[in-house]
């Protein structure tokens, strides 16, 4: 192998389809191959499927190179390319054998992972230095959930004076002018949006502070009601002077009375919108002191002395609208750094932490500034030194991501040994993740910061296709060549991609595929245009019957709200559909049915749960086993529930259910689906049944879906997916709510603060240059955004593309993605005949007849074992006997918690360990046993005294005397004595505590008896009967192991229990009574 | 004595060698063994050598008297110092004790992060017990090999982070401290000071380390002694060739493992998905094995169930199988034990230990619906089970408590109100039950525990005949012995504080694990190691993903795997060179034709995250290695479809409607026909005790009663609207803590600020419509009974919130209105035609077309003005959430045209009703109350023939 004096650092923009993870998979193959080791190179995307993509795609690429001579030689070519071999240098099949043993060897120190497993490794190798106990778990998303209700509950449970007058004030201060009453979900709401913002600008200052967000001095000065009527008279008297028609005056006056009684969060009247919808795109000629006016039919011109006044009153109405926006911020800020305390007590500092709470405490978060990664000596703690960072779909990367790495990767890139590099790969027109804190601007940010003095990281870029047929292609090169053309786009996101653009090709030229723009009558609003593009889905779905042919379909949606109503639609209309290609379980008639079932068990109230379940087959279960009593369901419910968990509750249903044949196969499986489910809640060990419920109700099975069934889907989800077939029928929304927080946060724009603002009404927001400028520029990445999913939408398709949008409304409005389409597809289309609809069209119409390839691998028949076994040469697994075992007793449970119980075992141990060191009593010393055994005893004092004390009384009871002495002629004593005997089938093993055996001379056993010790039992009236019925099966098999050791028969071997307590010796007589 | 090695060749199961070595020339009668110690990896491996000697010997005719047949940590456990040893516990709580005594601020390298002040006691508490199980933990491992930290620290060559060892070593200085002042020490040092004088005990002439591959390091110290006394043999399962792979101590040498060829056939590797998948492809190769699971004496089968074992590396996958094996009438036995935590007696013991820790509602209700905790209230006379928990709900519903104490303080209220219908006997037991045990609970955790426990288990006879019974008390002595232990400690007098006891009782009770029996025909769920010692012929062993065999560790804060390396424990290296040498011998005793080893590989764990298989699995020869790497990583694996066949159709039972209508039911029919009748005439509602707040519903009800009340008061003429505003919102809290009790939420109390601001604007506008001219002319006016209106037969009653006349005359009636989105009457009332508006639903006014939605306000009118039309008007009264909006909205002009149409839609409905038509469902209803029981749309789920009942279509033959 050829190492190279350097790795390259390498930043790769790769189109979809272009084969991103095939180029990291490549430089990850072409480090091994100059020698790197799989420790010491971190490749990290973002989902754990692409991760666990990403090893086997490295290990079977090297598999198949090894094997088939041409990948071998297209491996070497690329490798060569890419310098990682010196061209005309091939690896040889043993060569890459040996380099794919080696990452299989390495496999448990490859860093191939998701970014977020990464972080949870730093922190689990530094959680002190990061403010963590010990040890944490990562939250499911269950609990995660769970935990962020539990916290909420907390701040609005607690009722502590001082905390709840301060939530009043921030609750109020969130919906100022509005009194919201479902206090609960309002709040849910902002901390689950807000919660990261607030993390990466935890500051006061930065959050509606007027100082900060106006540094030249806040312009929307009110100067008190007085003065305002002062300047309501100065203009209406300047007014006076002007020639206009009695209709204009009329509105003036209206005008000037209504800004008097203008309040804080009140609706504009009439008037008040029709002058500032006129005056303020003009402040700054008002402020210049000159401006020209239309009103009703007049038109005239206000001077210095008009304007002055005028903008006062502009002044106070801005005053009066963007106020209660900079104090609602602060509310949401102070709401928030409540919410972060808590949380942070109550859930992370317990260690239990989620994704997004790894990072912030890796970021920094909740410690001080100097606390970062690079003081951290990554290499001991984690095992390795990381040498190349390979970082996938860096697009997606989020200022926090970045920020908890850049410490480590800067130190590759300052390192000029040549040995280390960086990589990335990605793709800034699939940035659809800004909303959750992705920064596409990262990608080349990173480029420009490093190479401000020369290359040290070099580009590359990739616009081939190997995903798409020719007409997908070309309508994405015609949709985003031509977004120049689209009106009403701003420019800002039009150059942005611009930049970036590059016209598509692709590698599939020969594969037959269909585009097509359909347009639908227009609809007044948008759920109307929802419903016709979605009939029309429904139509064409008709019409291509992908599920006949074989041929994967998705629908690709915005909103998950939206695509459930397609579903339904679709459903509703025999069309196979499923929602996100993952089964909800609760889906199921079944499962709803048991999940009924809980619920009327535990909520008897609960007539909903109850009505369901006598809905279904259920009802004859519990006709039959119930007799149809709620009472008795529901106690054998919650018993079930507690004796064996929810999955035993859900087994036991599903075999009545089964018995009687009231299982159809689709709920048989959603049975054992239910019963999974079941199994993961129980390991949670909590078990509520509404918990359980919810869990069912979110618990999803992602199965493969046969082929054809049509996938409804979010474009988010689509991401990283393709399909035959790609509908998108939702392009004309307005794209989600209006940006509802100014953000000038990060913008890299040293000379201004980060700070936050609820937007204002959007007239005073245009009207104030500095929040103009951010909101413009926030529209500009929203749009971006959204071009983006376009994008994503478009490049999923193989071969078949149908847009499906609404026709222009007559009013111009303004730009939906369904127009852009319009105008850069079909640009200047008109129906030539009503009833055509389709506005733009390329390719073959009806490519879908073709059959569909056959894409299923054959799956290996499983192989049958088929050995030669010698019939009846094996042995069953004996059953294991003890004679403690066997002993037979009936108790008071809860004797086991009195504090006697213990000392009772102590007492038993304590004198049987005496006893046992007892060789012949007749010739004993007693006391010299005794203080020897006190000697060599850990046992509290107290219980050395009285054990001392029963021994002596017990030993002078001539009963016990004679058992423990030794008798005449020869005989053997076994103390102790263990033993292990297979008879019949069992195993049995324990160990007496005392047998004498009396031999005859010769030293052949004549006769035996087996003595047992027993310290308890005395406190019943009737308890030598009592004893016998207890302890006479565990005598019983020390009588069968006897015979079994001695040859003795059972007659001659005589048993005794000795009573510690009262020196009472016990005959028992063999066999059952 | 030098050490004496022994192979016994590996072509055989190690546990029929082991036994031959150990018969020796035995030929029948008593094997006497009492001089011979056996050392065995672990417990369950002693048993089964035990029983294969029994087997052994009882063939020819005779029993065994065994020696020690022990594991190697039990070389360690003869201590007879003075000091006691302290318990698991109890370390955990000296080092607490160390933890509290030193200044974190002190240790800057361990803590460079001193906890804020943001952080409270709960938190700081959390912390340090996480920290001392951390530091718990790392003495653990270190002394495997009779290491400190301190003497780690003062190691010349330790160069890993050594200012932060020299720190730990402080900390240990403490800790050690800590535990002697009480006359104690801890396992490890108890260990380490066996392992330096070690007593060689009575009887032993010859130990046998018998196949023990990593045995405790410590331990061999031990044996080394005894080494020059007695004979000790170190027994090697594999070919004497292989001599040079393992030390003398048996344990195979990593250098020689790493490239060790393990000859497994692709044909016994199988891949499966997720855990459940795992378990179920377990069982299916199983029952190829035995196919008649149930009949074990079968002939036919070639092999039984006793001739196959399986191995469950991955721990994810136990309960799957124990479910799937338990639904196939098979019981499972795992040698690892059970964690007590599964048992329903521990699970009401962590309940009622969240209930004192938390005090809360939910910490309440959940223990409630536990079904051991409903049983100890079967001993109170009359008890209903199913009244508490309708009891509980009720009273939640109605008064939201937080608390436990709120609770009490409620359903006491509840309870003695004068109604008779207000009664919560239950409830109230079930909360007498508790009360006492918390009060001692709170002033001794210990002793309230053992009181409840004692409770909780009163009046239950155990039977040792009874299987459930057994291990009844077996749990039960787990606990009581961790009772005694939490005990021990507060006589110890670590000084925990209330919150640390109890986080360390629960920590613990966790861990708690009992060894329940072995059931006869159980099928044991072995582990990686106790599988070398199964003899059975076949073997398969599911889990065999990297990670679980060999275990790794990558990462850790205190010994990560190099520092591991360097101190001689165990590390990846060693557990790789281990497990391949098992995994060889495995194979290699399997591979006769007579004998079978399959391998089970998971792609996924529960979670979802990707599971890589064993890199054992890998060591094949080079030549072969692409192939595998294809078998295993290839994408030749899916799992099986959906399948599209249709479920359970739903049947809902017939019922017909009454002959009384609310006004309000008709916006409910008109959305949705099919909701309607499931709430309306089957009656179905949602309960449970998830409320947190006021509810829309009792929210509106607030601010009427309030309103109502006024409409009544003295007050009802004031154009004053500070003092209107003054009393509305006085009875607004009357109302709210009449309702919630004295104490309030937060949430409650800002719900109450919220109603008052609504409240304080009603005010406003009921004074502004007096000075107008209006007054209130009567409240709750009631259309019920005669005054009802009649339409086709049915009775429609309704109450009007307020009748106002005004001083010319004019009459109106109002109605209040909290919630919703438009406040114009008619846009309440009138929307889109949509493709399911009933043509009876549709309004034409003047060539525009609407839809009727409601119908409330109308039918007032109409029974308003029966006696005199036109007296009166009709409109809202709207109390909403913004100022601006506060009014009354009144609908001007009510046309006879628009009268009748409301009418004629009313009597639409009516006949739809009457002809019991309540299908279809409306595909996208406004507002959904059964989202959740439908969680698509009912179209689909409901039984097409009560559908077309419920259409009403062939009503003529019902
Ligand atoms: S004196 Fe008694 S106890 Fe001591 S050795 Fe002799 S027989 Fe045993």
């Amino acid at each position: 192998m050829n190492p190279l004096p350097r790795r390259q650092h390498l930043a790769i923009a790769a189109s979809a389809g272009a084969g991103k993870t095939y180029q990291l998979v490549t430089r990850y193959i072409g480090l091994l191959a100059t020698g790197a080791r799989p420790s010491t190179i971190a490749a990290l995307t973002f989902s754990r499927k692409a991760a666990g993509e990403i090893f086997s795609d490295i290990v079977n690429r090297l598999a198949e190179a090894a094997r088939i001579e041409e990948q071998r030689i297209q491996l070497n070519r690329e490798l060569q390319i890419h310098g990682y071999l010196l061209t005309g240098s091939n690896l040889t099949v043993e060569q890459i054998s040996v380099l794919l043993q080696g990452i299989i060897r390495e496999m448990h120190q490859t860093r191939i992972g998701t970014l977020d497993s990464f972080f949870v490794s730093i922190l689990r190798a530094f959680p002190f230095e990061f403010g963590l106990g010990g040890d944490f778990e990562i939250m499911s998303e269950y609990a995660d959930s769970r935990s962020r209700v539990e916290v909420l509950q907390r701040i609005l449970q607690q009722d502590s004076g001082h905390r709840s007058g301060f939530l009043h004030e921030q609750y109020n201060l969130l919906n100022p002018g509005k009194d919201e009453y479902a206090v609960h979900r309002q709040l849910d709401q902002f901390t689950r949006e807000l919660q990261v913002v607030y993390q990466l600008l935890p500051f006061a200052e930065a959050w509606g502070v007027r100082e900060t967000i106006w540094p030249g001095g806040f312009p929307w000065i009110s100067t008190g009601i007085k003065e305002i009527k002062h300047a309501t008279d100065r203009l209406l008297q300047e007014l006076e002077l002007l020639e206009m028609d009695d209709k204009s005056r009329e509105f003036w006056k209206e005008f000037c009375q209504e800004v008097i009684e203008f309040q804080e969060g009140m609706a504009y009247s009439t008037r008040i919108r029709y002058f500032l919808e006129r005056l303020l795109p003009e402040i700054p000629l008002i402020q210049q002191g000159g401006i020209d006016l239309k009103t009703s039919r007049s038109r005239y011109r206000l001077d210095k002395s008009g304007c002055e006044p005028l903008l006062v009153l502009l002044n106070h109405i801005g005053n009066r609208v963007i106020s209660p926006q900079l104090q609602r911020t602060k509310g949401l800020h102070a709401l928030l750094m409540t919410f972060e305390q808590t949380y942070d007590q109550l859930v992370r500092r317990r260690g239990r932490l989620s994704f997004n709470d790894v990072l912030y405490l890796l970021a920094g978060g909740g410690v001080d500034e100097e606390q970062t990664a690079a003081r951290l000596d990554l290499d001991y703690r984690l095992d390795a030194s990381i040498d190349h960072w390979l970082l996938d779909e860096f697009q997606d990367t989020s200022s926090l991501q970045w920020r908890a790495i850049a410490n480590l990767v800067d130190e590759v890139l300052q390192d000029d040994s040549g040995i280390r590099s960086l990589f990335y790969v990605g793709d800034t027109k699939q940035a659809i993740y800004n909303w959750r804190g992705g920064r596409a601007s990262l990608f080349n940010d990173i480029l420009a910061h490093y190479n401000q003095t020369g290359e040290r990281i070099a580009s590359q870029r990739l616009s081939q296709s190997w995903r798409s047929a020719p007409p997908i292609i070309a309508a994405v090169n015609r949709v985003f060549g031509n977004l120049p053309k689209a009106a009403g786009l701003p420019a800002a996101a039009s150059n942005r991609w611009q930049e970036t653009w590059r016209e598509h090709t692709t590698a599939r030229t020969s594969w037959s595929g269909y585009a097509q723009l359909q347009v639908v009558p227009p609809g007044k609003t948008e759920p109307l245009q929802t419903a016709a593009t979605f009939l029309q889905t429904a139509e064409l779905l008709t019409e291509l019957a992908p599920w006949e042919r074989g041929w994967s379909c998705a629908v690709l949606v915005r909103k998950n709200e939206t695509g459930r109503e397609l579903v339904d639609l679709l459903q509703s209309r025999q069309i196979p559909a499923v929602w996100e290609g993952e089964l909800p379980v609760a889906a199921s008639q079944l499962v709803q049915g048991l999940l009924s079932l809980v619920r009327a068990a535990a909520h008897p109230g609960d007539s909903a749960g109850w009505g369901y379940l006598m809905m279904t087959p259920l009802a004859l279960v519990i006709a039959r086993e119930f007799a149809g009593s709620r009472a008795q369901v529901s106690e054998s419910v919650l018993r079930t529930i507690d004796r064996q968990g929810y999955a035993g509750l859900v087994e036991w249903w599903r075999n009545k259910l089964l018995q009687q044949q009231l299982l159809p196969p689709a709920e048989q499986q959603q049975a054992l689906t239910l019963v999974e489910a079941a199994l993961e809640f129980d390991q949670l060990g909590e078990g509520a049944p509404l918990d359980f419920i919810e869990f069912v109700r979110d618990y999803r099975k992602r199965e493969p879906l046969p082929s054809g069934i049509v996938q409804v889907t979010t474009l988010h989800q689509s991401k990283g997916l393709q399909y035959d077939i790609v509908i998108l029928p939702e392009l004309h929304g307005a794209g989600g709510r209006r940006t509802p927080l100014l953000r000038a946060t990060g913008q890299g724009d040293s000379s201004s603060l980060d700070w936050l603002l609820t937007t204002p009404q959007i007239l005073f927001t245009r009207a104030d240059p500095v929040l103009n400028r951010q909101l413009e520029r926030q529209e500009a990445e929203e749009w971006y955004e959204r071009l983006c999913l376009l994008y994503v939408g478009m490049t999923r398709a193989v071969h078949g593309l149908y847009l499906v949008v609404p026709e222009r409304g007559k009013s111009a409005s303004a730009a939906r993605l369904s127009t852009i389409l319009l105008d850069t597809l079909a640009m200047g289309w008109q129906p030539d005949e009503p009833g055509s609809t389709i506005a733009w069209e390329t390719g073959e119409p009806r490519w879908y007849l073709h059959p569909a390839e056959e894409q299923s691998v054959p799956v290996r028949p499983p192989k049958l074992l088929s050995l030669q076994l010698q019939p009846g040469g094996r042995r069953r697994r004996l059953d294991r006997v003890t004679p403690s075992g066997a002993i037979s007793s009936e108790f008071e449970a809860s004797a086991i918690f009195s504090q006697n119980y213990a000392l009772a075992a102590d007492y038993g141990t304590a004198i049987h360990s005496l006893l046992e060191r007892i060789e012949w009593l007749d010739d004993c010393d007693t006391e010299a046993l005794l203080a020897e055994w006190e000697h060599s005893t850990q046992l509290p004092e107290s219980i050395k005294i009285e054990v001392g004390r029963q021994y002596r009384i017990l030993t002078e009871i001539p009963a016990v005397r004679e058992l423990l002495s030794r008798p005449a002629g020869t005989a053997e004593l076994w103390r102790e004595r263990r033993f292990e005997l297979a008879d019949k089938g069992e195993w049995i093993s324990g160990s007496f505590d005392r047998v004498v055996i009396k031999g005859d001379t010769e030293g052949a056993p004549l006769s035996a008896t087996i003595i047992d010790f027993k310290s308890s039992g005395i406190d019943r009236d009737n308890y030598r009967q009592h004893l016998c019925q207890t302890y006479g099966p565990q005598l019983d098999i020390y009588q069968r192991v006897l015979t079994n050791l001695t040859g003795l028969p059972a007659s001659s071997i005589r048993m005794a229990l000795v009573l510690t307590r009262n020196g009472e010796v016990l005959e028992i007589r063999s066999g059952p009574e | 004595m030098p050490l004496l090695t022994r192979f016994l060749d590996w072509k055989r199961p190690l546990l029929a060698s082991a036994c031959d070595l150990l018969l020796g020339d035995h030929t029948g009668g008593l094997l006497d063994l009492r001089d011979t110690m056996i050392i065995v990896p672990t417990a369950n491996s002693g048993r089964r050598l035990r029983e294969q000697l029994a087997y052994a010997v009882a063939k020819r005719g005779g029993a065994v008297l065994p020696g020690a047949v022990i594991s190697p940590h039990n070389l360690l456990t003869d201590y007879r110092g003075p000091e006691a040893i302290a318990g698991r516990m109890e370390t955990l709580a000296a080092w607490i004790a160390a933890l509290r005594q030193v200044d974190p601020g002190d240790l800057p390298e361990l803590f460079p992060v001193v906890s804020n002040a943001t952080t409270g006691a709960e938190t700081t508490l959390r912390r340090i017990v996480a920290t001392a199980t951390k530091l718990q933990h790392l003495r653990h491992d270190l002394g495997e090999q009779g290491l400190s930290i301190a003497t780690v620290a003062s190691r010349e060559d330790w160069n890993h982070e050594p200012e932060r060892w020299r720190e730990l070593s402080h900390l240990e200085q403490h800790y050690l401290e800590q535990l002697s002042r009480r006359g104690k020490i801890d396992q490890q040092l108890a260990q380490l000071r066996v392992a330096e004088q070690p007593q060689l005990p009575e009887h032993i002439r010859r130990v046998f380390l018998l196949a023990v591959p990593d045995p405790l390091p410590l331990a061999l110290r031990v044996l080394e002694s005894w080494s020059a006394m007695i004979a000790v043999e170190v027994v090697i399962h594999a070919p004497a060739e292989l001599r040079s792979g393992f030390d003398n101590w048996g344990r195979p040498q990593s250098a020689n493992w790493e490239d060790a060829v393990i000859p497994l056939p692709a044909a016994d590797i199988r891949l499966a998905d997720k855990p459940a998948a795992q378990a179920d492809q377990l069982l299916k190769v199983r029952s190829q094995f035995a196919p008649s699971l149930i009949d074990t004496s079968g002939d036919e089968a070639l092999l039984k169930v006793d001739d196959l074992a399986l191995g469950v590396m991955n721990p994810e996958v136990i309960p799957f199988l124990e479910r799937k094996l338990a639904a196939a009438g098979t019981a499972a036995w795992n040698p690892a034990g059970v964690l007590c935590s599964t048992h329903y007696l521990t699970r009401l013991v962590v309940g009622f230990c969240d209930l004192i820790q938390q005090d809360s509602y939910e910490a309440f209700a959940r223990l409630a619906r536990r079904h051991t905790f409903i049983s100890l209230l079967k001993k109170v006379p009359q008890f209903d089970s199913t009244g508490l928990l309708e009891q509980l709900d009720t009273i939640q519903n109605r008064y939201l408590p937080a608390t436990f104490s709120q609770l009490l303080e409620c359903t006491r209220a509840f309870h003695n109100s004068p109604r008779k219908s207000e009664q919560a006997p239950d409830l109230l037991a079930a909360l007498e039950l508790l009360i006492p045990l918390l009060k001692q609970s709170r002033e001794s955790l210990p002793e309230g525990l053992r009181a409840f426990l004692q409770a909780a288990s009163g009046g239950r006879q155990l039977h040792t005949d009874r299987l459930e019974d057994r291990e009844y008390a077996l749990v039960a002595e787990q606990l009581a012995g961790l009772l005694i232990s939490f005990e021990k400690l507060e006589d110890n007098n670590y000084q925990l504080t209330p919150g640390e006891a109890g986080q360390l009782l629960l920590q613990e009770l966790k861990l708690l694990k009992y060894q329940p029996e072995r059931q006869p025909g159980c099928v044991e769920l072995e582990g990686w190691l106790e599988l070398h010692w199964n003899d059975v012929p076949c073997l398969l062993l599911s889990g065999m993903n990297d990670g679980f065999v060999p275990e790794t560790v990558v990462g850790d804060l205190f010994l990560p795997d190099n520092a591991r390396e360097q101190l001689g424990l165990k590390n990846n290296k060693t557990r790789f060179a281990r497990d391949a040498y098992l995994l060889s011998a495995l194979a290699a005793s399997r591979s006769g034709a007579d004998a079978g080893l399959q391998l089970l590989v998971g792609r996924n764990s529960n979670r979802g995250d990707p599971l890589r298989p064993s890199r054992l699995l890998f060591q094949c020869p080079l030549p072969e290695l692409p192939e595998r790497v294809e078998q295993l990583f290839g994408s030749a694996f899916r799992s099986g479809g959906v399948s599209q066949s249709p479920g359970w159709l739903l049947k809902p039972p017939q019922l017909q409607h009454g002959d009384t209508l609310s006004v309000t039911a008709f916006r409910s029919y008109l959305a949705c026909p099919f909701r309607f009748y499931l709430s309306r005439v089957l009656k179905l509602k949602e309960v449970d005790d998830r409320v947190r707040e006021l509810s829309p519903v009792l929210f509106g009800e607030m601010c009427h009663k309030v309103l109502e009340l006024f409409g009544r008061s003295n007050l009802r003429d004031s154009t004053d609207e500070k003092e209107i505003a003054d009393w509305l919102l006085k009875q607004a809290g009357s109302w709210i803590h009449a309702t919630c009790g004295r104490e309030l939420t937060v949430a409650l109390q800002i719900q109450l600020e919220v109603a008052r601001r609504r409240l304080r604007r009603a005010a406003t506008v009921q004074a502004e419509l007096r000075r107008q001219g209006w007054s209130i002319a009567a409240v709750e006016q009631q259309f019920r009974g005669e005054q009802c209106l009649e339409l086709e037969g049915m009775q429609i009653s309704g109450t009007i919130d307020r009748i106002d006349r005004h001083d010319d005359g004019r009459l109106r009636l109002l109605d209040y209105k909290t919630g919703g989105k438009e406040y114009r009457p008619q846009a309440v009332h009138l929307g889109r035609i949509g493709e399911e508006t009933r043509p009876y639903a549709h309004f034409n006014d003047g060539g525009k077309s609407a839809a009727w939605r409601d119908l409330q306000l109308l039918l007032y009118h109409t029974m308003a003005n029966r006696d005199e039309p036109g007296q009166y008007e009709i409109g809202y009264f709207v109390l909403p959430k913004t100022a601006a909006e506060a009014g009354v909205y009144t609908w001007p002009d009510v046309t006879p045209e628009l009268l009748n149409s409301a009418l004629d839609c009313a009597r639409g409905v009516i006949g739809d009703i009457r002809n019991g038509r309540f299908w279809p469902p409306a595909l996208k209803p406004a507002y959904d109350e059964f989202r959740e029981l439908f969680s698509s749309t009912p179209v689909t789920q409901i039984d097409p023939v009560t559908a077309a009942l419920l259409s009403g279509d062939n009503v003529g033959s019902v």
